[in-house]
């Protein structure tokens, strides 16, 4: 990934928070659909943290995805 | 006081299970008041390559109405051969030496945590150790969450430190010391009546013995060389998540999108679409696809001609390469109290997909993994 494409895309995310901060709130009762279970926005505790110690493992990247769980000596 | 019309209680339940309420429904004090998880893993290479299996088991305990007691134990059993440095072959291609299948190994972690919940706040302290043959780890992490405006925005910030011991078979008490620093920052924002967001920004510092001990360099003028990292590394990533109900389909679609960059050179970028849909009998099904690519560190190479500096790898994590994956999952919520779900993934390893630096087609492979977990919430 070029650090042009980085920072692009940096903005893009910034400009998408900006332009939250525009969004009206959504009342309680107009939360039906976003209390469906097909609308949780984490995964399950312990597959998140299997797939995440294996992404982590296996690649050289990081991803942003939380604080705690100590190091391993996976190869 | 009256009771409530049946609409108000409707209400009043729609806005308990919302956005960050939701996200964090396995956390929060007071929704879940016991919880109990117990999963079972089974992770594989091609090539008789590494093989893992993983037991994990969770409780969730109430104290009063604000606290929470958390702990967590996990058990690796590793077996299998893993790559320790590459030679030149015949016409011109570089090939693999692996150790042999007879690695082995047993990890036991676990991690207890407290959460208290006041108003519109949540903090989580955990405390945590990891313990195998050759690697000891010892973290503690602090957690911090707040909602704001009615609980459409949720804000998360949070701090680990770890200090882990690195040794290997060789000198099995000649532990190294490596520090590690994590500080992260999130948002929640619910965009409308179906669509959320969520925005990641972390931050990693490591110090001390980063190197792996089991690796090595082939230098064509001169042998074998112990891998050799870099003293520090500094990471840092950017996160988002978009997920959006569709009612064409009564489904919901996720889209997760990650960018890191660090101070060896490697720029990483990944990218997941999910689909996910409640089927009748109280079934949810999700598949997806993963695809991930990043750029060699500035001091890899898969072989060296001469020696090198003091900056030297072939750790094929540090190479270029990409790769491609599906992810498949079922949950089914067979009473109020006891659900299990079924996830797995498979991802092929490809040097075509790198973006950018070098590799070779020897490191290409695939892996894959097969999950299953009971929950239990009383």
């Amino acid at each position: 990934m070029t650090r042009t494409a980085s920072r692009i895309l940096l903005a893009g995310v910034v400009a998408a928070l900006l332009a939250n901060g525009g969004c009206a709130t959504v009342q309680p009762w107009e939360r039906g659909t976003l209390a469906k279970p097909v609308m949780a926005i984490e995964e399950p505790a312990h597959e998140t943290a299997q797939k995440l110690r294996t992404y982590s493992a296996k690649e050289g990247g990081a991803a942003a995805t939380g604080v705690g769980g100590g190091g391993c000596g996976c190869n | 006081m009256g009771a409530i019309s049946p609409r108000l209680a409707a209400l009043t339940a729609a806005a308990m299970a919302l956005p960050g309420v939701q996200a964090r429904a396995a956390d929060a004090p007071g929704e879940h008041p016991w919880g109990v998880d117990a999963t079972h893993l089974e992770y594989s290479e091609s090539g008789s390559r590494m093989r893992v299996r993983v037991n994990q088991a969770s409780a969730v305990v109430p104290i009063g109405e604000s606290f929470q007691l958390k702990a967590n134990g996990i058990q690796d059993l590793m077996s299998g051969a893993s790559p320790i440095f590459n030679v030149p072959g015949p016409a011109g291609k570089t090939h693999q030496v692996l150790t042999g299948a007879s690695v082995f190994d047993n990890r036991k972690a676990g991690d207890i945590g407290a959460s208290a919940s006041i108003g519109d706040n949540q903090l989580t302290l955990r405390q945590g150790w990891s313990k195998e043959n050759d690697y000891k780890s010892t973290w503690t992490s602090l957690e911090g969450k707040r909602d704001f405006n009615r609980k459409s925005t949720t804000l998360a910030v949070g701090f680990a430190f770890s200090d882990d011991g690195v040794s290997s078979h060789d000198a099995p008490d000649n532990f190294r010391t490596r520090i590690k620093r994590d500080f992260f920052g999130g948002v929640t924002q619910i965009i409308d009546e179906r669509s959320l967001v969520e925005l990641s920004l972390e931050y990693s510092y490591s110090n001390g013995f980063l190197s792996d001990p089991y690796k090595l360099v082939f230098v064509q003028s001169g042998g074998l060389l112990p891998d050799a990292r870099p003293g520090r590394r500094r990471q840092t990533a950017v996160t988002v998540k978009y997920l959006t109900y569709v009612p064409a389909i009564d489904s919901s679609l996720q889209a997760v999108g990650s960018l890191s960059t660090d101070n060896w050179g490697i720029g990483s970028g990944a990218l997941e679409l999910q689909w996910k849909k409640e089927l009748p009998g109280e079934w949810l099904v999700n598949a997806g696809a993963r695809y991930y690519t990043q750029s060699s560190a500035d001091f890899y190479a898969p072989l060296y001609l001469t020696p090198p500096g003091d900056a030297h790898s072939s750790d094929y994590r540090l190479a270029g390469f990409g790769s491609i994956g599906w992810i498949a999952g079922v949950t089914k919520q067979l009473t109020p109290n006891f659900s299990v779900q079924i996830a797995a993934e498979r991802s092929y390893r490809r040097v075509g997909l790198r973006s950018g630096g070098t590799g070779i087609d020897a490191d290409n492979y695939i892996w894959g993994l097969y999950l299953v977990t009971l929950q239990a919430r009383f």
